[in-house]
Order: structure tokens, then C-alpha cells, then sequence
């Protein structure tokens, strides 16, 4: 388990939480027991180093809450309605980005050892086909292109 | 710096600086087009949700308002919207273009004088009518609640060559970009004829500076995330969209000569809902949204009910809650229909850049949108009771997809920032026809009436030269 921006501690803190969000039930694992989390500087590569730091310092924090804890921290955070609006704000923006970070890593059928993806989109009984195409399963290459690995840029 | 000077740089290889590329390069001028994002194609849009929410949109997916209450999906690819939206292509009718005119005081925004642009649009791109017998039950459960409530709803028109759903295409998929080039995106359509007649074309190359002078346009940029470079031209045609021309005017400190950058930014928000049925729905097979609201009265009442589905990380933002709930809800999916109301918002939004140069986004609903929507969502509620759905699920994240104005059309140098000729107010050199010139929203598809525009406003360009 490594990432280029989250620390042992702080993918510890990740995982936590993210088990928390999917905790596993029946025949959907856990968060924690894919290997998703080794695609997760998939999104960090994208965020801005202001909000890097912030959930740096977040996740961080949870590897030595308590997952009750966690747990009340995310119930609180989903049904805040009252306050003022900036703290409303801040805490949904806090709710759309952790959600966004591991629901997206957990249902996108990344490949990992287990094929985890596929088995958890045959759970949810997702079934969408082009005939035609050879279903692609090469996420390194699909990262490469979208990082400038595609085409030259052309005529400089 | 490059020593070469363009006859036209153009930023954004969206809609409509792909449509204006292919007009200017037509003429045969000398244009460089710059793209934030990336050059794919048909064997290489991702597979992946998360890939490309990551790498095919700004800021990693989704980017919010000041109160995180509304979800902007901004497309960052060579293609713009155009990749991995849904392609839906309705012309404006007089109840959109009248309330322009009012806003703008322009008077060729009408349905008569836009008919030949518009005309000239279509030709462009091969538009069908998605047939009747590649519904899905998603759409059967909307057709059915809609009647049975007392509402009008229609086939949809779409952008696209050939879905060959008789083949067992789910063209759900295609939301990533469309793997078999049916979908008329730019790259297949009017980019294509550009970089066929010369265009350049830079991807992965973010603009960051604009700076105009009396004999043309200089741009500076990274390429990649490192590489600095400059580049000059005659003319400069601003097509990054209602969010990325605000910013970049913004950056580039043209706010005191165009007070107006950045004001009346609009988006249509949509409020997702899912009904859960007994019997699968399967929404996801095949076409995956045919149909639409059609009803007079819902004009007026200011929305539009859409009948659309969603990826599953997408529908996993939507449902509320987490742990072992959420997840029990994911189940559901194939028992889940889905409808949306569209609201044509009325309250402007504003894009500004704070003392730390990063992006804000204020953009409310009024007590008019709020009607709007909770209208929107009573019928929503309707269609699903009245089809037999067990539970509704209320969607968590409002999105705005249609990100309008910012630099909008109008004669008055104080309230709009482009002029009646396509103009920036301040500069002769500079040009926009793209989604934020619009001068308020419309309640309808945007990207047709934007490549009107654009055709439009090349003769314009074409005619400076
Ligand atoms: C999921 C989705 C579904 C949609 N469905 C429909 C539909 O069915 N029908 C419809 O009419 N509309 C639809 N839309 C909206 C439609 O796609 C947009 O209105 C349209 O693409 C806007 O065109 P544009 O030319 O203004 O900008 P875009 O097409 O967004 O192009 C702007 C381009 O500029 C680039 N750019 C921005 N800033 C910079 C910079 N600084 N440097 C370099 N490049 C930059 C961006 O990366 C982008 O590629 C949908 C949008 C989405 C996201």
C-alpha cells in the first residue's frame, strides 16, 4: 500500500474511514479488503495543494479516532442542517469529497488481485455492453494517456 | 515563444472553438488550438468511472458552490462537453430568445434570423430521432406516469450517426466518450475537418495568461503540468466555457476594463430522483434516455423532467447515507428507474477568484428556482407513485451540467462583457460565442444554439481579416 501523497499513518486513516463507508456486507467486501487504495493517487493527482494538506491533516486525525467515532463524526456531517451557512457549506464540501474520493475508487471495477470489481459490479447487477469492443481492464494505460502518455502534441 | 505569429489562437477545443476552428480553417487561415485536456479517441476513452471523472473533467470530478450545494461537472478533454455529454440537441424557441433580447437589447437573437445559423449547425452533424423500439423501462415508466398524470412527453433528438442498439449497445457508456463514434463529438465531427485543413492543435496545454495589445494577442500556458510557453496571434477566440473564460479574463486582470466578467452565471440545476420498482428496470440497457418532457405547462412553470440514469460511482454521490444502508441501496440499481427536474434558474450566479487566486463559485437558487425545483420533484413523485415504485430516493447532490454566461452578450459595456459582433467589449481582438456568452437560461439544450453561435461569429472573424 503506497501513494506519492498520503503517508502510512495517513492511508491508515483513509482505509478507517473507508471501511466505515463500506463496511462490506453478504457477498460485497470491505473497502479495505480490495486493493483500491493503491489507485487512489489516481484523484489525489488531481487536487489542489490546499485541499491535499487539508485531507492530509484529516485522514491523519482518523487513524487514531475510534471507528464509533468516525462513524457519529460521518452521521453528523450528512444531517448538519442548522448553523450558519459557511460551516454548512464547509462540512457538505467535506462530505461530497471523502464520498467522492472512496465510492468512486470502489465502484469504478478497477482491476485488483481479486478482481473485486468485477465481482462487486455482478453484485449490483451492472451489465452494460458494447458487443462490438473487447472490454478494456488497463487502468495504468488509461492513466498514462489521460497524463499526456496519448498522442505527440502535435506540430510543436 | 514560438516566433511564428497565428492568424487566430483559439483556447478550448469544445463545441464552439471546434466549430469555429473548422469555419476559419476553411478560409485557409493559420489557427493553434490549446486543449487542458487530453487528446483520446475511441480506443482510448477510459473504461473506468473514476478515471474519468479524474482525468476528463477539472479539478478531479466535480467543483462546488460557496455552500457546497450545488455539484459542477466541468468537461476537461480535446472534445469539451461534447465527449461525454449526452448529445441532446433541441433548437431555442421564441420564450428562451425573447427573454435574451430583453437581457442583451440584440435583436437578431431570434428564431428567424437564427434559423440559417442553426440551419447550418445541423448540417455539420448527423442528427436522429431515437426510435420507439429501443426504449427501456426507465423510459416506458416515465412515458406511463407521465400520461397518467395528465402530462405530454416525447421522443428525443439526439447527435449521433448510428447507436445500433438492435446490436446490444448500452449506450451508457458513451457518458465516457463514445467507443464507436457514433456520438457526434467534436474529434469525429468539425475538429476533425479543422486539423484536416491545418489546425494545430496543443493538448494537455492549460492557458494561464492572456495579454491583448493594438495588433493582436499574446498567450502564455503549461503544457503537461511543466513545460512554460508563449504564443502569438492576430486574433484570440476565448472557448473554455462559461467557467474557463471567466477565470482566464479574471487571471488575466481584464476585470476593470469588463466590470461584468463573471456575472450572470447560470446552470440549469438538476435534482436527480430514483424510484425503486418490485421488477428489475434495468435502466442502464440500451438507450439509456430516449425520452423527455414535452408539456406547455412545464415551460411555464419553468422546468424540464429528464429521464436519465447514471454510472454507478455516480449513483453512489446520489443516494444518501453510508455504511451498510448505502450500500443496500446500491443493490437496488437494476430496480431503479430515474427521473430529473432541470430548472432554468433565475437567479444569477457570480465567478470570482479570491486574494489566493483560487476559484469562487456563488451561485444560489431564489424562492422562484426553489419553486421550480420542489414542482419538478412533486411530479417526479407523482410519475413514480402513480408506476407502482415501492421507495423514492431523493437525490443527495444537485449537479449543474449547462454552465451558461459569465461573459455575456449585450450592448452595454456595464452589464455584458461580449458584444453584439462577438466582441469583447474592451478589445477588438478578442472573441467569444461560446456557452458563456448566454445572456441568461434558456430552460433548453444549450450546445446547439452555441454552435450556431459560433458559426455566426466566425463570419464575423473571417470577415476582420
Ligand atoms: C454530463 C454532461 C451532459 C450534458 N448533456 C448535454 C446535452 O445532452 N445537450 C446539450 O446541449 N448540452 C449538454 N451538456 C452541456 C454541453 O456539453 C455544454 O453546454 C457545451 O459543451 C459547452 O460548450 P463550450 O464550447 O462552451 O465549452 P466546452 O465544450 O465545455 O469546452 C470548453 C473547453 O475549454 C477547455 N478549457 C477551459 N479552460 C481552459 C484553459 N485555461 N486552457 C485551455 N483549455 C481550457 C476545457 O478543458 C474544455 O475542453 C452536458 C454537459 C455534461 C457535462
Amino acid at each position: 500500500m503506497t501513494s506519492t501523497y498520503l503517508n502510512q499513518r495517513e492511508l491508515k486513516g483513509f482505509l478507517k474511514l473507508a471501511d466505515v463507508m463500506i463496511p462490506g456486507e453478504g457477498d460485497l467486501p470491505s473497502f479495505s479488503s480490495t486493493n483500491f487504495v493503491n489507485f487512489i493517487d489516481l484523484v489525489l493527482e488531481e487536487v489542489n495543494d490546499t485541499d491535499l494538506g487539508d485531507l492530509k491533516f484529516l485522514f491523519g486525525l482518523l487513524a487514531i479516532m475510534p471507528n464509533f467515532l468516525i462513524h457519529w463524526s460521518m452521521l453528523f456531517v450528512e444531517n448538519f442542517q442548522i448553523g450558519p451557512d459557511f460551516l454548512k457549506g464547509n462540512l457538505a464540501k467535506i462530505e461530497i469529497g471523502l464520498k467522492g474520493i472512496i465510492y468512486s475508487l470502489y465502484y469504478s471495477r478497477l482491476p485488483d488481485h481479486n478482481a473485486d470489481g468485477d465481482k462487486i459490479f455482478k453484485v449490483l447487477g451492472w451489465e452494460t455492453n458494447i458487443p462490438g469492443l473487447q472490454k478494456q481492464n488497463n487502468t495504468q494505460k488509461e492513466k498514462e494517456l489521460c497524463n499526456g502518455g496519448e498522442r505527440p502534441a502535435q506540430f510543436l | 515563444m514560438e516566433n511564428k505569429i497565428y492568424d487566430v489562437i483559439i483556447v478550448g477545443a469544445g463545441v464552439s472553438g471546434s466549430f469555429i476552428a473548422d469555419q476559419l480553417t476553411k478560409e485557409g487561415m493559420k489557427c493553434l488550438m490549446l486543449e487542458a485536456g487530453p487528446f483520446l479517441d475511441k480506443d482510448t476513452y477510459p473504461t473506468h468511472e473514476v478515471v474519468t471523472s479524474s482525468k476528463m473533467y477539472w479539478s478531479g470530478g466535480i467543483e462546488l458552490n460557496k455552500n457546497a450545494s450545488l455539484a459542477f461537472l466541468r468537461p476537461k478533454v480535446v472534445g469539451g462537453g461534447s465527449i461525454v455529454n449526452q448529445a441532446l440537441l433541441d433548437r431555442f424557441d421564441e420564450e428562451a430568445f425573447g427573454d435574451w433580447r430583453s437581457k442583451s437589447s440584440i435583436s437578431y437573437l431570434n428564431n428567424k434570423d437564427m434559423a440559417s445559423w442553426y440551419d447550418q449547425a445541423e448540417s455539420k452533424i448527423s442528427i436522429q430521432t431515437i426510435p420507439e423500439n429501443v426504449r427501456n423501462r426507465n423510459a416506458k415508466i416515465f412515458l406511463k406516469g407521465m400520461e397518467q398524470n395528465g402530462f405530454s412527453a416525447k421522443a428525443l433528438t439526439r447527435a449521433q450517426s448510428g447507436c445500433e442498439y438492435e446490436k446490444g449497445n448500452d449506450c451508457i457508456e458513451c457518458l465516457s466518450g463514445c467507443r464507436i463514434d457514433s456520438k457526434q463529438s467534436m474529434p469525429v465531427t468539425t475538429l476533425k475537418s479543422a486539423l484536416d485543413q491545418g489546425l494545430k492543435l496543443v493538448s494537455l496545454f492549460e492557458v494561464k495568461n492572456i495579454k491583448t495589445s493594438g495588433d493582436g494577442v499574446e498567450i502564455s500556458g503549461i503544457r503537461n503540468k511543466k513545460d512554460v510557453k508563449k504564443f502569438k496571434a492576430k486574433k484570440l477566440v476565448l472557448a473554455a466555457g462559461a467557467i474557463g473564460n471567466s477565470l482566464l479574463l479574471l487571471r488575466s486582470g481584464f476585470k476593470d476594463s469588463n466590470p461584468s466578467i463573471g456575472e450572470n452565471f447560470y446552470t440549469h440545476p438538476q435534482y436527480m430522483s430514483l424510484g425503486v420498482y418490485k421488477d428489475p428496470v434495468n435502466s442502464f440497457k440500451s438507450a439509456f434516455q430516449s425520452v423527455k418532457s414535452d408539456d406547455p405547462k412545464f415551460r411555464k412553470w419553468g422546468f424540464k423532467l429528464e429521464n436519465v440514469f447514471a454510472p454507478p460511482a455516480g449513483l453512489s454521490m446520489l443516494i444518501p447515507g453510508h455504511g451498510k444502508a448505502h450500500v443496500g441501496d446500491m443493490r437496488k440499481i437494476p430496480y431503479m428507474a430515474c427521473i430529473e427536474v432541470a430548472v432554468r434558474d433565475t437567479n444569477p450566479g457570480k465567478i470570482s477568484i479570491d486574494n489566493k487566486g483560487r476559484t469562487v463559485i456563488d451561485k444560489k437558487l431564489n424562492s422562484e428556482d426553489k419553486k421550480r425545483r420542489d414542482k419538478g420533484i412533486e411530479i417526479i413523485n407523482n410519475i413514480f407513485s402513480s408506476t407502482g415504485a415501492e421507495k423514492i430516493i431523493k437525490g443527495n447532490t444537485a449537479i449543474g451540467l449547462h454552465l451558461m454566461g459569465g461573459c455575456v452578450l449585450g450592448t452595454d459595456a456595464n452589464k455584458s462583457v461580449t458584444n453584439p459582433e462577438f466582441n469583447l467589449h474592451s478589445s477588438k481582438n478578442v472573441f467569444i460565442a461560446d456557452s458563456s456568452v448566454f445572456p441568461s437560461a434558456p430552460g433548453i439544450n444549450p450546445s446547439l444554439t452555441i454552435m450556431a453561435l459560433s458559426i455566426m461569429a466566425s463570419q464575423n472573424i473571417i470577415s476582420g481579416f
